[in-house]
């Protein structure tokens, strides 16, 4: 890549502060449902055996959050620069374009799928499939329409065939 | 140590089973090519495909898995020694000498000595796992609910030690994972996380998790960053110069079985496995060399020492997942998603029942390595091609089949959901540092734990002083505290300058 390492270091501190609220809001919602199922089987159980391991689990959980979030918050207020780069920041792939388009696509991605998810009750397995291919494919920057379209329809065609026919699962689907 | 009539069985079992023979094939082919293309990792292979297996017997579902293993294992090796790419972190070290060989014209020499050596190493670490797997067993069965529950634990303080990230989230991620295992209707009767669903009575189903926490999410965090390899060159192989390199490998044994024996010590321990293998024993023949100079610029050596051990270390995984029911890494977590999908129950129970069976295991994971190389050396000739597939186009494809298997398995939208709303989670996890592999452990070996620990409550009617009088537990709590805490410790005092200054 052609970054002088200063340009990279203010690139990591800022992506640091980018992430940092996110890792807050992550932990203390992690906390508040370890402290809720635990606080609501404690209140529900008729005997210890009912508690037993998730009381434990859970306040060892919240106090390893604790420690987890102070250790993030450091990092981020001694040296920004010191952030881990994510497992995957390997030499080989840099993001698209942008400072943080591949993390913007990734969103994107995972809110797709649980749309595919839920709306495949409705859409059946061929249609939703058909859709969800053509549009990750589109969230990823693929503009040459004629390969979207074939590919898209392609795969769900075979996916459920093979899924459907050669398997024998009863996808729910609304055409095939 | 072997049992004969066992072995005896075992090997009629496979005889007498076609299809634990057909699976094998298309499951080499698999991991070959997941394993081949970068960011593409064996686990989100053994994921996706883990529903297929839903129609299998146990044993072919089983070896079924092991060969995705075993193709992945060298199918990463190819990027790294052509493009210098390693296709997972297992074929890390392959690069340092594997790219310089190719950059010399070497390149079909060393994937001739990448395949012997990763053929060598899934043999060597498979014999070890035949010799001490009923010995093993054997004590184990011995151990009591205590001991279990201290063994369950030290399984997942491990991987918490051993990750990449911070203790404190290991042991998040993991009691994250233990807390999701207790969703549903208990053993004691009580119904547990359900929000009143009916869905949830039997609880978050674990293998469409796994699915989403291995696979979806990684390739979530996969998209956008495509990898630079359009303009790698690509160069022509040539059969003679792989067998030259078979061969080679060949007259080097000593150094093949030196890799592969520190594959499967490594492998045997939770939290580490392939990628940390191949780096330990990259170190170790560095400094073992007559010349450690010629390491980094071209030296065999350096890729029989990588590609022996990651593939070795497979073997050595199996010995905890089988003997103790506790799997140590992302692909033995996988195979007892498949063991309690068949409704067996790992550890020295199924080991001591179904000798034969585990036999039949080890003994098709060996004729596997033959089929590697065979397999294997087509694969070659046009991985080219294959490795410059853009990875956006994999994705939803991937996606779309995890999708439709894990409604194989629940039969209902649960499946579905569980993938997308696991994936979800374990994107934020990647993104905030926290080990999705433990967290899967936690879930997987919940149920376990939580066994033993209401039997450890009956039998010491919730005295915490009965441990004083069973040695064994406290050896083993000793034994634990030993190992977890010197890297702890060495974290506290090196976590500031062992940061990665790049």
């Amino acid at each position: 890549m052609s970054h002088s390492p200063k340009q990279a270091s203010a690139r990591r501190s800022l992506a640091a502060l980018v992430r940092a609220p996110g890792a807050l809001l992550f932990a203390l919602a992690l906390a508040l449902a370890m402290g809720f199922y635990a606080w609501s089987i404690l209140d529900s159980a008729r005997r210890t055996t009912d508690w037993l391991l998730i009381v434990p689990a859970a306040l060892v959980g919240i106090a390893a959050l604790v420690f987890a979030l102070t250790g993030d918050l450091k990092g981020l207020f001694t040296a920004p620069s010191a952030e881990k780069p994510a497992p995957q920041a390997e030499p080989g792939d840099a993001p698209a374009s942008g400072w943080f388009s591949g993390d913007v696509v990734g969103f994107a991605l995972m809110l797709l799928v649980l749309g595919y998810a839920l709306a495949l009750p409705w859409l059946g397995f061929d249609l939703g499939t058909f859709l969800f291919v053509a549009l990750a494919l589109l969230i990823q920057g693929e503009r040459r329409w004629l390969r979207l379209v074939f590919v898209s329809i392609l795969s769900a065609g075979l996916f459920v065939y093979v899924f459907k026919t050669l398997l024998g699962v009863r996808l729910p689907t609304l055409f095939l | 140590m072997i049992d004969t009539t066992a072995l005896v069985a075992a090997g009629q079992l496979l005889l007498s089973s076609p299809m634990a023979w057909i699976v094998v094939p298309p499951g080499i082919l698999i991991g070959l090519l997941f394993g081949a293309v970068p960011g593409l990792s064996i686990s989100i292979a053994m994921a996706v495909f883990l529903p297929v297996t839903l129609y299998m017997d146990f044993l072919p579902a089983i070896l079924f898995l092991t060969a995705i293993f075993t193709g992945g294992g060298f199918g990463a090796a190819i990027p790294a020694i052509l493009m210098n790419i390693p296709g997972t972190s297992g074929a890390v070290a392959t690069t340092f000498d594997g790219y310089p060989m190719a950059q010399q014209g070497r390149h079909g020499e060393a994937l001739g000595i990448g395949l012997a050596a990763s053929v060598i190493g899934t043999f060597v670490g498979y014999i070890f796992l035949l010799l001490v797997v009923g010995t093993l067993a054997g004590w184990i069965l011995r151990l009591g609910p205590t001991e279990m529950l201290v063994v369950a634990v030290w399984g997942l303080l491990l991987i918490a030690v051993l990750n990449d990230s911070t203790f404190a989230k290991g042991v998040v991620a993991g009691c994250l994972g233990l807390l999701v295992s207790t969703v549903g209707y208990s053993n004691t009767g009580m119904m547990r996380g359900t929000f009143g669903s009916m869905y949830l009575l039997d609880g978050i189903p674990a293998i469409p998790a796994l699915i989403g926490l291995f696979a979806a999410s990684e390739l979530f965090n996969l998209a956008g960053r495509d990898y630079i390899v359009a303009d790698a060159r690509l160069r022509k192989v040539s059969l003679a110069r792989i067998f030259e390199g078979v061969g080679q490998a060949f007259r080097k044994w000593t150094a093949v079985i030196r890799g592969s024996l520190i594959g499967t010590v490594v492998g045997v321990i939770p939290g580490v496995g392939a990628s940390v293998a191949n780096l330990a024993s990259y170190a170790m023949a560095k400094r073992r060399a007559p010349d450690p100079r010629t390491f980094g610029k071209g030296d065999p050596d350096g890729v029989i020492a990588s590609e022996a051990a990651n593939s070795s270390s497979e073997g050595g995984g199996m010995v905890t997942l089988l003997a103790l029911g506790i799997p140590g890494g992302a692909g033995t977590a996988i195979l007892l998603g498949a063991f309690a999908m068949h409704n067996v129950t790992g550890g020295p129970r199924f080991i001591a029942e179904n000798t034969d069976i585990v036999y039949a295991l080890i003994l098709g994971n060996m004729a596997q390595t033959i089929v590697l190389l065979v397999v294997g050396l087509a694969f070659v000739f046009v991985a080219g091609a294959i490795v410059k597939t853009p990875i956006r186009y994999l994705i939803p494809l991937v996606i779309a089949v995890a999708m439709m298997g894990a409604y194989a398995i629940t039969g209902n939208m649960l499946g579905p959901m569980t993938v997308a709303g696991a994936g979800a989670v374990g994107w934020l996890m990647r993104r905030y540092g926290y080990p999705v592999t433990a967290a899967v452990v936690g879930l997987l070996v919940g149920g376990m734990a939580e066994g033993e620990l209401v039997r450890s409550w009956q039998i010491s009617g919730g005295n915490i002083a009965f441990i004083l009088d069973r040695p064994i537990t406290l050896t083993l709590i000793g034994l634990l505290l030993l190992s977890v805490l010197p890297g702890l410790i060495r974290r506290a005092r090196g976590g500031r300058k062992t940061h990665p200054v790049s």
